[in-house]
């Protein structure tokens, strides 16, 4: 049987001005359902790129799939028509945003949003409030996006992707706009919801250690690629690309009292630098003279020429 | 009950918005109910024959119409906050214009009645007449000029001269030498309420003309907004969403109308073979024609940040189609603008059909506007005093209106909890 998603070879330009740069090189993975994949990486190097392009739906029209394939239980979408392609949003890919201050609608009520387009057995605004943990769903239903807190418009929108049992979920950083013990309860509520109703979800996070924590498997992106790619419990114990390894070292949450929490020298590339070789080589510690020549492809999970060792 | 005092609640959150829209829809529920207000023909009289309503008789369907609007008109502000207001915006009108077409139906198309007619022949016969027993084109020419009753100086003496002389306002008129006909149902000859805005040189009463004056002001202000609304939600949306050839296309039509004088317009077209019976739905094409570019603009501008907002991309992400994201998610994040450019329209619109009709060209004696009384009783303070005093309520009440909806559509300015 196939992956729900499968993604392989996926490149995705931007515009900038009127030039195009490549936002995305490269890119593949496949993700069982069920499963929960965290994509981490800093900011700007091409997550939420990577989230919008499976559904085609870019914040800039002129963003586009230059190539690769994105395969959803099967069916390709990168070349489907924009009009089944929109049949599939909302029902079978469900999208969590970051901000639910801007996702949400400000002037339509919280019930109605979550229930429009739904058929009338499905549309119960109270019963899909309350499944996402909605303390007073009436109150929630009738109210206006800015009348919640921060945490219930997470959690209302979060019913509004759940109404439709899409098979595939993406929520790009759905917690980074809140504070870090609530961020926690919504990241548990969605994992929860996707492992329950047997749905794949692709968690974007710049925080490594949430993504340890919530996700099965872990894909760790640099300037637009993926550079590592494991489970979770394989990355916590021994990370095998440099950039990973940093990224770990660099998350204070697990830096061990006494340790130094290490921060990652230098900086990221700015989008469409042109570079050779290793995007990651210039903040290297491990990079050699063949580094800056060639570019490492992704091998058995790592594209690095000089992984760190694997423990015994 | 529960529900009265549910609507009144919400009426104390927003005192200023329910007295603006209490002000709009009493005004237009005045107008569309003139025939019941100011009227010669009584509207019920006993004849030997049987009974007759002879100021509904007189009334053409789609008149009927409109006075079987009146009473939702008025009570609009007791309906749009209560529960049912989707049931009665749409139901009411429905009714409304099924009890016309029966009434059509049964009684038949409208009866010409001549001005005065019934109260001439009336003689004994018991017969009720409107508060203002006086039609619009009425005349009476034993009491031409005649002050406001209720002013000392207006009270005449069975000769029908002056008791005073000289009516202090009148610049030494002269005085009327016949004595005052006092007709079937109407108040006595010094009665304070017998002509309570005065007469104008015919002899017609001032207040039944201020009346359906304000009926013509109001529909012209009305029916030019509503025409600039839908085409300026329809240009503006469509330059706005799409943009690209249709946003340089229907910015370029913005400019070409804007070059255009609105006065010249109007003058052209009244001109040109406009006037008539038609002449208040001529003018207030014209100038929905020439106003919608307001609407237009504001919509573009909005829809142009709209279009990126985040909570757009969300209800694509539902799947939901162009038009569905338009309608429902883009348009009523729009609506503020859109109402108070609306709203100022239709009190820009009355004022400048005032500004036509007091260069003569709007609508044809014995129809009148407020602009034309204006016009017309430029002798006498109190002809020129009164309908001007309407025409200002009138604008003010709408644009007032505007405001109050603009803040009341942005639900971050709403008081209260869920
Ligand atoms: N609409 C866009 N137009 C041009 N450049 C973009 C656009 N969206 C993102 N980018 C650029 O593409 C790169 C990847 O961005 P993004 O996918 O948002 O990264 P992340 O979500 O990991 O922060 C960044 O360098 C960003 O500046
Ligand atoms: S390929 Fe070379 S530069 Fe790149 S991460 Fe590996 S060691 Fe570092
Ligand atoms: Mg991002």
């Amino acid at each position: 049987m196939s992956a729900l998603l499968e993604i392989s070879g996926l490149c995705v330009s931007h515009a900038r001005g009127t030039q195009r740069f490549l936002a995305l090189e490269q890119v593949g993975f496949a993700l069982e359902a069920g499963e929960v994949l965290a994509v981490v990486g800093e900011s700007g190097s091409g997550k939420s790129t990577l989230l919008a392009s499976i559904p085609r739906l870019f914040a800039d029209p002129e963003s586009r799939i230059e190539a690769g394939s994105i395969r959803l239980a099967g069916r390709e979408l990168a070349g489907l028509p924009e009009d089944q392609l929109r049949a599939l949003r909302g029902s079978s890919i469900g999208l969590v945003f970051q901000d639910a201050q801007a996702a949400l609608n400000p002037v339509l009520r919280v019930g109605m949003q979550v229930t429009e387009g739904l058929s009338a057995h499905a549309a119960d605004a109270l019963a899909l409030l309350a499944r996402v943990g909605l303390p007073e769903p009436a109150r929630a239903a009738a109210a206006y996006p800015h009348q919640l807190s921060g945490g219930m418009r997470q959690r209302a929108l979060l019913a509004l992707a759940l109404a439709r049992r899409p098979k595939l979920l993406l929520a790009d950083e759905p917690t980074s706009a809140l504070d870090p013990v609530l961020g926690r309860e919504i990241l548990a509520l969605l994992c929860g919801a996707a492992e329950r109703e047997g749905m794949g979800l692709v968690l974007v996070t710049h925080e490594i250690g949430l993504a340890l924590r919530h996700a099965q498997r872990v894909a760790v992106m640099y300037a637009g690629r993926i550079v590592e790619i494991a489970s979770a419990a394989e990355l916590a114990r021994q990370p095998r690309h440099p950039y990973s390894a940093a990224l770990l070292a660099a998350d204070p949450a697990r830096t061990r009292r006494g340790e130094r929490f290490a921060a990652i020298p230098g900086s990221a590339p700015a989008a469409g630098e042109h570079r050779s070789g290793c995007a990651f080589a210039p903040r290297c510690a491990r990079a050699r003279e063949r580094c800056t020549r060639e570019r490492p492809l992704l091998e058995s999970g790592c594209a690095c020429f000089f992984p760190l060792e694997v423990r015994p | 009950m529960a529900e009265l005092r549910r609507v009144i609640g919400s009426w104390r959150e927003r005192p200023g918005l329910w007295a603006a829209l209490a002000l709009v829809c009493a005004l237009h529920a005045l107008g569309a109910a003139a025939p019941l207000v100011a009227n010669d023909a009584p509207l019920w009289m006993g004849t030997p024959a049987g009974w007759r309503w002879p100021a509904l008789e007189q009334l053409e369907g789609g008149e009927r119409f409109v006075l079987l609007l009146a009473p939702w008109i008025l009570a609009a502000p007791l309906w749009a906050a209560s529960r049912w207001r989707a049931r009665i915006a749409l139901g009411w009108p429905a009714l409304a214009l099924l009890v016309a077409l029966l009434w059509q139906l049964l009684a038949g198309p409208h009866v010409f009645i001549p001005a005065g007619e019934w109260k001439r022949e009336l003689g004994g016969a018991p017969a009720l007449f409107a508060p203002i027993p006086f039609g619009q084109s009425e005349t009476n020419p034993s009491e031409p000029w005649r002050p406001p009753t209720w002013l000392a100086s207006s009270k005449i003496d069975e000769q029908g001269r002056y008791e005073q002389r000289a009516v202090p306002s009148s610049g030494g008129l002269e005085l009327p030498a016949s004595r005052v006909e006092v007709r079937a149902g109407e108040p006595a000859r010094n009665a304070p309420l017998r002509h309570a805005l005065g007469t104008d040189a015919q002899g017609r009463d001032l207040f039944a003309r201020v009346v359906w004056g304000a009926r013509n002001s109001l529909t012209v202000g009305l029916a030019s907004a509503l025409v600039a609304l839908v085409l300026g939600t329809l240009l503006g949306g469509l330059a706005g969403w799409r943009g690209g050839r249709a946003d340089v296309l229907v910015s370029r039509a913005i400019e070409l109308v804007l070059c255009f004088p609105l006065l010249f317009a109007v003058l052209l077209v009244m001109s040109v073979g406009g006037g008539g019976s038609a002449a208040v739905w001529t003018i207030a094409l014209v100038l929905g024609l020439s106003g919608w570019t307001g609407v237009a603009r504001l919509l573009r501008a909005e829809l142009l940040r709209l279009r990126e907002a985040e909570f757009v991309l969300a209800a694509r992400g539902l799947g939901f189609s162009e038009l569905r994201i338009v309608i429902r998610h883009a348009l009523p994040n729009a609506l503020a603008p859109l109402i108070v450019a609306t709203s100022f329209f239709a009190g820009t619109a009355m004022l400048v059909e005032s500004a036509i009709s007091y260069l003569g060209a709007g609508l044809v004696e014995p129809e009148s506007s407020l602009g034309g009384l204006v016009r017309g009783g430029t002798e006498h303070a109190w002809m020129v005093i009164f309908p001007g005093l309407v025409l200002a309520l009138a604008v003010v009440a709408w644009n007032l209106l505007g405001e109050e909806l603009r803040d009341w559509n942005d639900p971050r300015l709403r008081g209260g909890g869920a």
